[in-house]
């Protein structure tokens, strides 16, 4: 993952493939057009072509000069709610860090061969199968994705097996609430957060704060220190709305609390 | 002037009627489009404003109202008397009203449902056995379209005087399955199981928690349900697919599904 995004070219009649953290990208081009298929990883003991067998060729039709498959990097297209494997407290007034690792997905772009600009993807598949959760009530919330996670207090390195498909996502939790709070879940705004490569390969995002209110709310916010700046440090893929928590969003939510307040 | 008319029409009309005559007609036709694209730019405008309901509404009166007006217009232009015109209406209005107690219900019917809201365009209601997607809220009616393809229209009066259920009002929903296991089936392990079975099927979610409750002892067995919740889009998808794992997995894992014995006389 030195050169992200990855492009996959092929000749007319060939086959091609990349890996792609857990995932095998074939590409193929055909008189028709262009093929590709995407298959998870399975050991060789497994299955002798080191990909899971039941994988489907999908065709595309749009630009018969296709030429090749790029394949980028990308943050869920929703909010990750992290659930810790056990229980963390967080003494009152005090703001801590701690780890994640969400999985990143593959943007599929088919790129015409007379062009470098990569048109909107096909479509994102995620490199870790991903379960669905909701956040809020049962009348109003919002949809997110769930992933129970063991939060470590350091960030892990890069894998000596290679990428894993998962990205280091460092949450901050400030407690405001007065009191030890036992944190249940975390959000990582996955939306409104880049992701950085570290100088020894390792995929970061910017951190999420996670601050829980004396009311027993909690509210969530992008950090604001600047990753980037660190020697070494390159942006691979930027948020995908990152006016969402500007600062009239704030505004805006502050006005809504102050006149829905009693 | 008049030598295109029939020679004995040319004594009835005289050339000044005539061009009041084309005058109107084409103010009238004029006006009406002038009101549909009034009506029609309005629509467009506030469509990602207001709801669909709400912009459709605007469209309705922009054009009753419009109309009214032209007409008015278009008869005071003619030589009529406006105000004896708006007193025949009035009378007319009454007299219209007496006849149509009906209609003057469901148009009462109308602004209540407008101004409560219990539903909007594009929400899946259920009402006096029959459901469907709404099509329009009108005053007088809601149209709706079946899941066969069926069109309905359900008088504003029914609406208000019976239950209403709006299917997709909240963004989540909750779907029980009932089934019933055997005497002796080990229930811990049951309620273990169909959490499993639930965290596998990518379509519903992991909060709010899938509810399970022992609904009793029946009199072959025990009655279980079990709840889950998904987002709302995903219906069928639940209802065939979850369906069918648990058909599949419980007499799998040693959870048969009870049945009524037969009794042969």
């Amino acid at each position: 993952l030195v050169n992200l995004p990855l492009r996959i070219s092929a000749d007319l009649g060939t086959q091609e493939a990349a890996d792609f953290g857990p995932l095998t990208i074939l590409f193929r081009r055909t008189a028709s057009g262009a093929d590709y298929a995407v298959c998870r990883k399975v050991p060789e003991a497994e299955c002798a072509e080191g990909v899971s067998p039941d994988f489907v060729w999908r065709r595309y039709l749009g630009d018969p000069r296709a030429g090749s498959l790029q394949l980028s990097l990308v943050l869920p297209d929703l909010p990750v709610v992290i659930t810790p494997d056990s229980p963390v407290y967080v003494s009152p007034g005090v703001e801590v860090e701690l780890f994640a690792q969400i999985p990143g997905f593959l943007a599929l772009s088919l790129l015409p061969s007379d062009e470098t600009q990569a048109p909107p993807p096909l479509e994102e598949i995620p490199t870790v199968e991903l379960g669905r959760t909701w956040l809020g009530s049962a009348a109003e919330g919002r949809l997110c994705y769930y992933l129970a996670s063991s939060l470590g207090e350091t960030a892990p390195g890069p894998s000596p097996d290679g990428w894993d498909g998962r990205i280091v996502s460092p949450l901050r939790i400030r407690n405001n609430a007065g009191e030890a709070v036992q944190v249940q879940k975390l959000v990582v705004l996955s939306r409104q957060l880049s992701v950085l490569q570290e100088p020894d390969g390792t995929l970061t995002t910017n951190a999420t704060l996670n601050v829980l209110q004396r009311d027993g709310e909690t509210s969530f916010a992008v950090g604001r220190e600047r990753l980037k700046d660190k020697a070494g440090r390159r942006v691979i893929t930027r948020p995908r709305n990152p006016e969402e928590d500007s600062w009239w969003k704030r505004g805006i939510d502050l006005i809504q609390r102050i006149s829905s307040y009693s | 002037m008049l030598r295109f008319l029939p020679s004995d029409l040319q004594g009835l009309v005289d050339t000044e009627s005539l061009l009041t005559v084309l005058r109107v007609l084409a103010a009238l036709v004029l006006s009406l489009m002038a009101v549909r694209l009034i009506a029609f730019s309005a629509g467009r405008i506030l469509r990602r404003r207001v709801s669909d309901q709400s912009a459709m509404l605007l469209r309705k009166t922009i054009n009753y109202a419009g109309f009214v007006l032209v007409l008015m217009v278009v008869l005071s232009q003619l030589g009529l008397s406006l105000p004896a015109l708006l007193g025949t209406a009035g009378i007319f209005a009454v007299a219209i009203g007496i006849a149509s107690q009906t209609s003057f219900s469901n148009i009462v019917g109308g602004f209540f449902l407008i101004s409560e809201k219990p539903f909007a365009v594009g929400d899946i209601i259920s009402v006096a056995g029959i459901t469907g997607i709404v099509q329009s809220i009108d005053l007088l009616s809601i149209k709706i379209r079946t899941f066969d393809n069926r069109f309905v229209r359900v008088p504003n009066e029914t609406i208000i005087k019976t239950e209403v259920v709006n299917i997709t009002r909240y963004p989540i929903r909750r779907l029980d399955f009932e089934f019933v296991v055997e005497y002796g089936a080990d229930l811990p392990r049951l309620k273990e199981l169909l959490g499993e079975i639930a965290s596998e099927f990518p379509a519903l979610l992991r909060e709010p928690e899938p509810l399970y409750v022992i609904k009793g002892f029946g009199s072959y067995g025990v009655q279980i349900l079990y709840g889950v919740w998904f987002p709302k889009d995903d219906y069928l998808k639940v209802k065939n697919g979850f369906a069918e794992l648990l058909h599949q997995r419980l007499p799998a894992a040693g959870f048969p599904f009870a049945v009524e014995p037969l009794v042969r006389g």
